[in-house]
């Protein structure tokens, strides 16, 4: 049995296992309810709220990407660009999963059909959701454009040109939607949507660097010129994970320039694993590594800073919830004396399984079946 | 037009949570929700210390938060002021509670009253299952809920959605008034029109400074504080340099 069929069926196994684990986790939830989660009236955002940030927010980083060549005619990343609209299509369909998945039982799910016939104009949330649905079809569209090899007709540039403008302002939704809560300052205000707007650029390009290394490993995509569109994605992703540092710098030094109690939240997280694993794995050490030309080159260099940047930037979001809601709010201290010690539960890893899973499943049908290296003539 | 507001007079409240006990009773709360309740700090250095008691519940602010962030009206204000919940509207994303600066806003995380649908007995034979029990009472969600609250709101809101404090507004459109008031023992919560000039509330607040949760917010908050418990007297002095 040859190498690439072992990692096959290998691979296929796992994806199987975490389909089947995590849609087990989505069946108890979408019946009983969120009881089996570790969140509660003080930590009422966990995990599953950090990976539907993650996905979201990965998408909007690699709708950019994948807009480069048709929009603003970056013809040396046509190689990469199905590869990253099918990636943004599936981090975007999994993050709205596990937001839905966030929201409860199955009888609440019915409820969203009030965002139809009972919307409020003046929430985020709403626009949010909204916006985020449009934005879905139309990362749907300008992907199955890709595929029929209408890039650069009216339709195909059309829906790049929406999917682009939706990602701008479904994720400038997302940062209102933190950025108006004046309550609670460890959120950051509209720093936050600042952050968001680099990091999502961060992660999406760590995810379509570390899907092309994927693929260079496996056979495909081994030309010379898409190992130059590697090396240039990488250059990328330095910049981005700098502009991203600077911004997290920005974050802790309003917080500790600050005396306001509520940014003691902000200040409790600075000393957990989560935002080490931000600031050092995600952030500082990439960039180090980056400044070596031999590691932007090889596919084990560009394998690894890309795998650190997307666990840091996972990591960065649960951070930047609990940021903002580990500090009891209110009369909420008093059932909980300093700060919460929320740890997720099983089940809520489970919705993050359920989420990696499927996006890589996507991702590993579109390798296998949808031609992803295709470009136009 | 009527404005429903709440004078709470800190000089009255010792902290026996008669309040909390009555509401959670009148609205059928289950375990771990509670719509009123009280902060209690504790001032001072040993030996020279005291508790300060301040009874909390939803503020019902004119500037609601809750209800500009509710994405489908779910969270909405009355013409009288109190900020109330529809259920049926309500999809869980908890934004109000984000938004909410006070933390008197609860997700009902599990289903409601769910120890009282348990149908196992204590001593076979003997005694009865919690279901049984509600089954013999006639309640809906427990042995002692209370029918009325489901006038305005069901009996026991579901799970998976929010619920908080309503002013008692199902006793309230029957010129009755807000059961936690109704409760106290020492008339510490004082209920009333905030737009009638001649309301207990009105003249309290026109005689006292009143304090209000958080107002740099700009939320203006319809509860307000009066007074401070203090039953201790000093010997007068200037202090001294030592």
């Amino acid at each position: 049995m040859s190498t690439n069929k072992t990692f096959s069926i290998v691979w296929t196994a796992l994806l199987a296992i975490g389909l089947i684990l995590g849609l087990f986790t989505a069946g108890r939830i979408v019946t009983g309810g969120l009881g089996i989660f570790n969140t509660d009236n003080t930590v009422f955002w966990g995990l599953p709220m950090a990976g539907y940030l993650f996905f979201g927010l990965t998408a909007a980083g690699l709708t950019l990407l994948s807009s480069l060549p048709t929009v603003f005619g970056q013809k040396h990343l046509y190689p990469v660009a199905k590869r990253a609209a099918i990636l943004a299509l599936a981090t975007l369909l999994t993050g709205l999963m596990c937001k839905g998945l966030d929201l409860g039982p199955f009888s609440t799910l019915v409820n969203t059909l009030a965002l139809v016939y009972s919307p409020n104009f003046t929430s985020p949330i709403w626009w949010m959701a909204i916006l985020y649905m449009f934005y879905f079809a139309f990362v749907t569209f300008k992907f199955l454009a890709m595929h029929r090899g209408n890039w650069h007709d009216r339709g195909g540039v059309a829906t790049a040109v929406g999917a682009l403008m939706l990602s701008f302002f479904s994720y400038l939704s997302l940062s209102v939607v933190f950025g108006t809560v004046e309550a609670r300052l460890g959120f950051m205000g509209f720093t936050m949507g600042i952050y968001f707007l680099v990091t999502a650029l961060a992660s999406g390009l760590a995810a379509l660097l570390l899907a092309s290394v994927a693929g260079a490993m496996l056979g495909r995509g081994a030309t010379e010129t898409e190992a130059s569109i590697r090396s240039d994605l990488s250059k990328y992703l330095g910049v981005a994970l700098g502009a991203s540092l600077v911004v997290f710098l920005l974050r802790i030094l309003r917080a500790y320039a600050s005396d306001v109690d509520q940014m003691a939240g902000f200040k409790y997280m600075t000393g957990t694993l989560s935002f080490g694993v931000e600031l050092w794995v995600g952030l500082c050490i990439p960039i180090l590594l980056l400044l070596i030309p031999t590691v932007r080159t090889t596919l084990g260099g560009q394998f690894v800073v890309a795998l650190m940047a997307l666990v840091g930037m996972f990591a960065g979001r649960y951070e930047q919830l609990l940021s903002g809601n580990v500090q009891p709010m209110g009369v909420q201290a008093e059932y909980i004396h300093g700060f919460s010690q929320y740890s997720p539960s099983l089940s809520e890893w489970g919705v993050i399984l359920l989420a990696l899973s499927l996006t890589l499943t996507i991702y590993t049908l579109g390798v296998r079946y949808l031609r992803l290296e295709a470009m136009p003539d | 037009m009527t404005k429903w507001a709440m004078v709470i007079d800190q000089q009255k409240c010792v902290g026996c949570g008669a309040c909390i006990i009555a509401c959670k009773n009148e609205n059928n709360l289950s375990e771990g929700v509670n719509w009123s309740y009280k902060l209690t700090e504790t001032v001072g250095v040993f030996p020279h210390v005291r508790y300060h008691y301040t009874p909390t519940l939803c503020n019902h602010c004119e500037n609601a938060p809750c209800v500009r962030g509710c994405p489908t009206r779910a969270m909405y204000k009355l013409d009288n002021g109190i900020t109330m919940h529809d259920p049926k509207k309500c999809i869980g994303c908890r934004y109000c509670i984000a938004n909410c600066p006070y933390g008197v806003i609860f997700y009902n995380w599990r289903r409601p009253n769910e120890q009282w649908e348990n149908k196992d007995v204590l001593i076979p034979g003997c005694t009865s299952s919690p279901a049984e029990m509600v089954e013999k009472t006639g309640g809906s969600c427990s042995p002692y809920s209370n029918p009325e609250r489901g006038t305005t709101l069901p009996e026991s809101r579901p799970l998976g959605v929010v619920e908080k404090c309503t002013f008692c507004d199902h006793r309230v459109v029957r010129g009755l008034l807000p059961y936690c008031v109704e409760a106290c023992p020492a008339d510490a919560r004082i209920f009333g029109d905030l737009d009638d000039p001649d309301s207990t509330v009105s003249k309290l607040l026109g005689k006292f400074k009143p304090r209000r949760l958080r107002e740099h917010l700009g939320t203006e908050p319809h509860v307000f504080y009066i007074r401070s418990f203090n039953p201790g007297s000093y010997t007068q002095s200037k202090g001294e340099i030592s």
